[in-house]
């Protein structure tokens, strides 16, 4: 699956056209109101076309990516995004009054992230993980820092290699599935939960299919933590990635303190460096 | 016997006659196809709010379905949506919607085709309870239409037919 074609394709026509053709380290495509649209490669924002957003096309893409219903699609843009076939779009403007339905008055700014699938990337690191899948580890790096990526190709070669995997992909980010068919492969014996949520879908998975591992992208609320507590007292094994600069870092934050005390994550996988420089540092994680 | 100039104008006279009734029976089809219009919308529009009240369902979902289920223009007008819906993403729902309704809705008048159209700039762009209240809106005013037209049906075809019927006769008169 290309990411970066599914991303252009979103984009009005104009700019469509003026983006540099099959850009594979492009990361994320910026849309901003009264500015130039840029293209993020390399840990630098390029502009890509003289045109000047305006809020029309801002909506144009969002229309797109939702069928021009952004009700339907109310629990995610409450959280911020909204994802389309694995591209998950960052939304900012004005949120309207009581906007607890999810509701934006006016947009302002989009950032498109390329979804991508990196085969062999962090190979190294399987036998580790591998040999530690009964119990938890935790991908660690800051937002844009490759965490998905490496999630994805995890999962697929932990699948391929005989383990049965549950995968909670709250935001169809990891498997980019369109009706029904996944367009990532996330591996052979891999079973894919799409649009719950992570506590709601976990649990779900250990009741219906039995999974050697359960998988989920970005623990960030007091619910995925608990989720994860709760999963882990079953007996099956925990791949997660969270926002973070190192499990060290982590264990500062009052939310992630007790879950990285309780053990149940043995193994941290922290990203380090940007673009093609990408380093993966494999740590154990102690009480 | 008629001679032949008398049958010219017995001829004419009778055309002229049925043309004006004609014109009566035409006037009347496009109210009462009017009104049939107006109806299909209200129903519609009340199977929107009902599919967006309980299922929050993507709008080309629901233009689909209301194409499929609704005869007439507006089964028409929903088809253009579903087929125009393609455009997403170089055109702006609102356009697209307003650009339908224009092409297949002809019979509506312009505080009608108003209503259709700032209903389009809600749809699918805000939550689902401001988009039930922009449908509650349009819905009442094409209720005030359809109630004000039916008041007015009997006087208006009495008028209108009586008119047709005065002015066949009249010319028949100046005719014969």
């Amino acid at each position: 699956m290309n990411g970066y074609a599914l991303a252009a394709d979103l984009l009005p026509e104009d700019y469509r056209r003026a983006l540099p053709p099959a850009c594979l380290e492009a990361e994320e495509i910026r849309l901003r109101v009264g500015r130039s649209p840029t293209l993020l490669r390399d840990g630098r924002e390029q502009s890509f076309f003289e045109r000047s957003c305006q809020e029309k096309d801002l909506l144009c893409v969002l229309e797109r990516a939702s069928g021009a219903s952004l009700h339907a699609v109310s629990d995610a843009l409450r959280e911020g995004y909204l994802s389309c076939r694995g591209v998950r779009i960052g939304v900012c403007g004005t949120v309207l009054p009581g906007g607890s339905e999810g509701g934006f008055g006016s947009f302002s700014s989009l950032c498109l992230r390329i979804p991508r699938e990196c085969r062999g990337i962090g190979r190294e690191l399987l036998p580790a993980v591998r040999e530690n899948a009964g119990g938890g580890t935790l991908i660690v790096s800051p937002p844009g820092g490759g965490k998905t990526t490496l999630l994805r190709e995890l999962i697929r070669c932990l699948s391929n290699g005989g383990l049965r995997i549950g995968v909670v992909d709250e935001r169809n980010e990891l498997s980019a599935s369109d009706g029904g068919r996944a367009g990532f492969d996330l591996g052979l014996r891999s079973d894919v939960l799409i649009g719950a949520g992570k506590a709601e879908g976990a649990m779900l998975l250990l009741r219906s299919m039995n999974p050697q591992l359960i998988a989920m992208d970005e623990i960030t609320r007091a619910e995925d933590l608990e989720a994860v507590r709760r999963i882990a007292g079953c007996g099956v094994g925990i791949l997660a990635s969270a926002h973070g600069k190192s499990a060290e870092e982590m264990r500062r934050r009052p939310m992630y303190r007790d879950l990285l005390g309780s053990g149940v994550f043995s193994l941290a996988l922290r990203i380090e460096g940007e673009g093609k420089d990408r380093r993966y540092c494999l740590t154990e994680i102690t009480r | 016997m008629l001679n032949g100039d008398h049958t010219i104008k017995l001829f004419g006279a009778i055309l002229t006659a049925a043309g004006c009734l004609f014109a009566a029976s035409a006037w009347n089809r496009s109210r009462v196809s009017r009104l049939r219009t107006l109806d299909r919308l209200v129903q519609a529009l009340t199977y929107m709010e009902a599919e967006l009240a309980g299922k929050a369902a993507p709008l080309p979902q629901l233009a689909l379905r209301l194409s499929r289920q609704t005869d007439g223009a507006v089964g028409r007008f929903f088809a253009a949506l579903v087929r125009e819906m393609d455009a997403l993403g170089e055109r702006p729902f609102c356009e697209i919607w307003t650009e339908a309704a224009e092409a297949n809705l002809p019979e509506l008048r312009n505080r009608e085709r108003d209503a259709i159209r700032d209903l389009g700039a809600s749809l699918g762009r805000y939550p689902v309870g401001m988009q039930r209240e922009a449908i509650a809106v349009c819905r009442e005013l094409l209720l005030r239409e359809i109630n004000a037209a039916r008041q007015n049906e009997r006087e208006e075809s009495r008028l209108v037919w009586g008119l047709s019927a005065s002015a066949g006769l009249l010319l028949w008169i100046v005719l014969i």
